[in-house]
C-alpha cells in the first residue's frame, strides 16, 4: 500500500497538534511570571550552560525527521514521542513511540545495462479458487514486476514500509554509586517484526570521576518478505522457499568513563555482537554477465552467511572551553564477513545569546567490502556459496556535513533541530572489465538530505 | 584495557573535585545531547553502512538492513 499525499499531511498535522498544544499552554505561564523560573539561568551565559539534572521532572520530547534520497530515491518521515520520569531519589522511567513512513526507490542489486531490464520477484504457491495450487501471479494479479530503461541504475520502485515501534526503560540506582538499567523494545513493519530487552550495570568510582559499565542486548527478528523468501542463489522469478525466517542478535557493550579535567571527558566503549538466522536481503538481486559482451544476462537471489560477528571500539570526547564544547569521536569496526570501517566525528558547540545555540558538525566513514561482495557474476564460472552486490557490504566511503541548533524559548520549553548532507563515495568504473562492463557505472550508493525539527518540555 | 582504564582513573591529579563539576554537569557537555536527533543519526547510518554501534547497543529494531 502506497502512502498518499493527504494520510502524510494528515499525520503530520496531528502531531504538530501534539507538539504545539503544551507550547501554548506554558507560553502564558512564561510570558506570565517567568521570575521563579529564570533566576538559576540568569546566573549562567547561556542556557546551555545550565545543569542537564533535573530530578523531580517530566520530560516530553518529541521530533521529526524527514529524509530524501537523490534521484527520487527513498523517501522517509520518521516522528517519535517519549516520556521521561525523573524521580527525585535518582531512577529514571521512559517511554518512546517512533513512527516510520517510508517510500521511493532503492537499488535492487543489479548492475545497469544497455537494454531495457525486467525485474520480477519470486512467484509464491498459494491455494487457488478451485484449491489447486498455482503461482500467486497466476492467481490473483499483484505483481511487483517492473522495468528499468537502458542506462539506468536498476531501483525497486515498489519500495515501500511503515514501522511502528515501542520502547521502555527504566534505571534505577541499587547502591551507592551503582545503577542499574532495564528496558525493552518492540517494532512492526509490513515485512519485518523485532523485540528486544537490554540490561547495563553502571558503577562509579574515584570520587565520581570515572564510570565504568557493562551492558547486554539481545534481539530476535522476525523476517516476512511480501514475496517469501526466495531461493538463494536461484533463478529470479523463481519460487520462493517459505514464508518467514528467523534472526538472533546478541550484543555486550563495556564501556569506560572518564573525567580527565573539570572541563574534559572521554569515553571508551568495547561492543561485541553475534548474530544467527536469516542476513539475507530477500529484495536484492546479483545480475549473471555474459564474459565476452560485458552485458548483463539474467539475476539471481542473493546470499548471505548465516552468521556474523562484529566488534568495535568506540572513543568519544566532550571538551569545554568557556561556554564552547568540542565533540570529538572515532570508531574502528570490524566483523567476520571481512568488513573494516572507521569512523571520525567532530562537532563545535557554538552558545548564541543568552538562549540559542548552533553546532556545526561533519562525519567521515569508510569501510572495506565483504568477503562475497561482488558487483556481478559471471554466466561462466561456478556459483559462490555467498554472494551479494548490496553496495551496502561494498567498499565505499561516506561524508556528512551538518548543523545542530536550539533554543530554549521558555523556561520549561526547548526546540531543536539538524539538517545534514549525507553523500556516500566509491568506485563508479573498472576499465579492466570486459565488454560494455568497462564503462558500466558500477556505483550504486545513495546522497541524501535529513531535517529534523524537536520541541521538549519540561514539567516540574 | 579495563585494569589500564581504572588505573588511570585512581590517578589523583586526575578528575574533578565536588565543587569543580558544574561544567561537567551542563547540558552541551552530555554524551547524548540530542537523544532524538542521534536516534534519528543512528538509524540512517544503520540502513545505508555495513558497520553499526559503538556508542550503544548496535542492532537497529528495523529491517533496512
Amino acid at each position: 500500500m502506497q502512502l498518499t499525499e493527504g494520510k502524510v499531511a494528515a499525520a503530520l498535522s496531528l502531531l504538530a497538534a501534539g507538539l504545539l498544544a503544551p507550547m501554548a499552554g506554558h507560553a502564558q505561564e512564561a510570558s506570565g511570571g517567568t521570575d521563579a523560573g529564570v533566576s538559576a539561568p540568569q546566573r549562567a551565559p547561556n542556557a546551555y550552560d545550565e545543569t542537564a539534572s533535573e530530578p523531580g521532572t517530566l520530560v516530553a520530547d518529541s521530533a521529526v525527521l524527514f529524509y530524501q534520497e537523490d534521484d527520487d530515491r527513498v523517501r522517509a518521515i520518521e516522528a517519535e514521542a517519549g516520556l521521561t520520569w525523573n524521580r527525585s531519589n535518582g531512577s529514571t522511567f521512559s517511554i518512546k513511540g517512533t513512527f516510520d513512513a517510508l517510500t521511493g526507490a532503492t537499488p535492487n542489486g543489479a548492475i545497469r545495462s544497455n537494454s531495457v531490464e525486467r525485474f520480477e520477484p519470486p512467484q509464491q504457491r498459494a491455494k487457488a479458487a478451485d484449491g489447486e495450487l498455482c503461482p500467486i501471479d497466476g492467481c490473483t494479479s499483484s505483481s511487483g514486476t517492473y522495468t528499468i530503461e537502458p542506462g539506468k541504475l536498476p531501483v525497486d520502485k515498489t519500495f515501500h514500509d511503515r514501522r511502528y515501534a515501542v520502547d521502555v526503560g527504566a534505571t534505577v540506582p541499587v547502591a551507592e554509586g551503582l545503577k542499574l538499567s532495564v528496558g525493552g523494545g518492540y517494532s512492526h513493519e509490513f515485512d519485518f517484526t523485532s523485540r528486544s530487552v537490554r540490561t547495563t550495570l553502571a558503577k562509579e568510582l574515584f570520587r565520581k570521576n570515572t564510570t565504568v559499565s557493562l551492558g547486554f542486548n539481545y534481539e530476535y527478528d522476525t523476517i516476512r518478505p511480501y514475496f517469501g523468501i526466495p531461493d538463494a542463489l536461484g533463478d529470479m522469478g523463481s519460487y520462493s522457499v517459505g514464508k518467514s525466517r528467523l534472526k538472533k542478535v546478541y550484543n555486550v557493550v563495556a564501556g569506560f568513563t572518564q573525567v580527565l579535567t573539570p572541563e574534559w571527558l572521554v569515553q571508551l566503549n568495547y561492543s561485541y555482537g553475534h548474530s544467527t538466522g536469516y542476513h539475507t536481503d530477500p529484495y536484492k538481486l546479483i545480475s549473471l554477465v555474459d564474459r565476452s559482451s560485458g552485458d548483463p544476462f539474467f539475476s539471481l537471489y542473493e546470499r548471505r552467511p548465516f552468521e556474523r560477528n562484529r566488534h568495535s571500539v568506540y572513543f568519544g570526547s566532550k571538551l569545554a572551553l568557556g561556554s564552547f564544547v568540542t565533540d570529538a569521536s572515532a570508531r574502528w569496526y570490524r566483523d567476520s564477513w571481512g568488513i573494516k570501517s572507521v569512523t571520525f566525528a567532530l562537532s563545535e558547540h557554538v552558545p548564541i545569546g543568552r538562549s540559542f545555540y548552533l553546532e556545526p558538525g561533519v562525519r567521515w566513514y569508510h569501510q572495506t567490502q565483504a568477503n562475497f561482495f561482488r558487483y556481478f557474476l559471471y554466466l561462466d564460472e561456478p556459483t559462490p556459496r555467498m554472494a551479494s552486490s548490496d553496495s551496502r557490504l561494498s567498499r565505499f566511503g561516506a561524508w556528512t556535513l551538518g548543523l545542530r541548533g536550539g533554543a530554549k524559548v521558555a523556561s520549561n520549553i526547548e526546540v531543536y533541530g539538524s539538517a545534514e548532507r549525507y553523500w556516500q563515495y566509491g568506485l563508479h568504473f573498472d576499465r579492466t572489465l570486459p565488454g560494455n562492463l568497462a564503462t558500466t557505472d558500477l556505483f550504486s550508493g545513495s546522497k541524501s538530505i535529513s531535517v529534523v525539527g524537536g520541541v521538549r518540555v519540561t514539567f516540574r | 584495557m579495563l585494569g589500564a582504564a581504572l588505573s588511570l582513573g585512581g590517578c589523583a591529579h586526575m578528575g574533578a573535585e565536588p565543587w569543580q563539576r558544574d561544567v561537567l554537569a551542563r547540558k552541551s557537555m552530555q554524551l547524548a545531547r540530542e537523544p532524538a536527533i542521534l536516534s534519528f543519526d543512528e538509524h540512517t547510518y544503520f540502513s545505508k553502512e555495513a558497520a553499526s554501534g559503538g556508542r550503544s547497543f548496535d542492532g537497529g529494531g528495523c529491517g533496512c538492513n
